[in-house]
């Protein structure tokens, strides 16, 4: 399906009532789960109302996770096949990663300071978090440090792979080394360990993070190939020309998404 | 509504971080929609041209 939807006027075709659908899952699920979070859910025997960082660490945490798997995944596509706009989702979601990763590492310093009694420590999830924030700004700024757009399309994606390495260290890291931070306790083998009234508001709030960011992809994606499609347009006229348009372009023909391919 | 904003003694934790998360979601957010919006312009603006241009040269042609 992914690379079915790398054509871009098919991809148009379903961005388009795709994205407002997105939005509008987000709306609600935040509706729902921030209320849930900050006044319905209960408070921990022991953490109290710390707890309720939860709800919005977690979430950013998974979404760091989530982001550099699709990274990856479009890295392997624009490798592969080269398409324009798996290598554009790699451009768009990486910042967006670097996001999330700096907010589930400030926000579980946030709780780490009430509960563990320290802001920060080298402890192996943690740095390997802080080694997936590194890797999103590495990616960010390896496409910026290379002029010629296929060959950084070429090298951000093989970064993008190699990088994905990283991400089942940061989701077993709890379970392999002695840590700090808790052992995985809702996506596990055996189940969820922690409780529905706490699960099912930080499922919501998870939801709310993964329509967010579906909607943002999707936006900006459709933003991109509009931006694609000024391009193929002031290559055949120019910009500051157009009138040139009169002789050269038939009216009708540029416009067609497939243009920006060409 | 005080004891809402106390947050059981843990105020000084969990409002900065649910503040935070609100903050990058609202800039992705402004960011994204901006990007759409002057993307979209750009290519209407060009689509215009072409129009008008198209208009134009139909008239000296036929």
């Amino acid at each position: 399906m992914i690379t079915w939807l790398a054509n871009p006027e098919r991809f148009v075709k379903f961005a388009r009532p795709a994205a407002p659908i997105a939005a509008i899952i987000t709306v609600l699920t935040f509706i729902i789960g921030i209320p849930w979070a900050l006044v319905f859910s209960p408070e921990d025997f022991r953490q109290g109302a710390s707890v309720r960082i939860m709800y919005v660490h977690v979430p950013a945490a998974w979404m760091a996770m989530f982001v550099y798997t699709i990274i990856a995944v479009a890295g392997f596509i624009s490798f592969v096949w080269r398409h324009v706009l798996a290598d554009a989702a790699i451009r768009y979601a990486a910042p967006m990663g670097a996001i999330f990763t700096a907010l589930a590492l400030v926000t579980g310093s946030l709780w780490g300071q009430p509960m563990w009694g320290t802001w920060w420590a080298w402890d192996a999830r943690l740095t390997s978090v802080l080694v997936l924030f590194f890797l999103y700004l590495g990616l960010i700024s390896l496409r910026g440090a290379i002029g010629n757009e296929t060959r950084a399309a070429r090298l951000v994606a093989i970064a993008a792979m190699v990088g994905w390495i990283n991400v089942p260290i940061v989701k077993f890291s709890v379970d392999i080394w002695n840590s700090l931070h808790q052992s995985a306790s809702v996506i596990r083998a055996d189940g969820p360990t922690i409780h529905a009234s706490m699960l099912w508001p930080l499922a919501i709030m998870g939801l709310a993070y993964m329509a967010f960011f579906a909607w943002a992809m999707l936006t900006a994606l459709l933003a991109e190939v509009d931006v694609r499609r000024v391009k193929a347009l002031d290559s055949k006229t120019g910009p500051a020309s157009r009138i040139r348009i009169e002789t050269n372009a038939s009216p009708g023909g540029a416009f067609k998404p497939g243009a920006a391919n060409g | 509504m005080a004891d809402f904003l106390n947050m059981g003694g843990f105020a000084l934790y969990v409002w900065p971080a649910y503040g935070l998360s609100l903050v990058s979601i609202a800039a992705i957010t402004f960011v994204t929609l901006r990007f759409r919006r002057r993307a979209a312009r750009d290519l209407a603006e060009r689509q215009m041209a072409a129009k008008q241009a198209g208009r134009s040269t139909d008239a000296p042609q036929i």
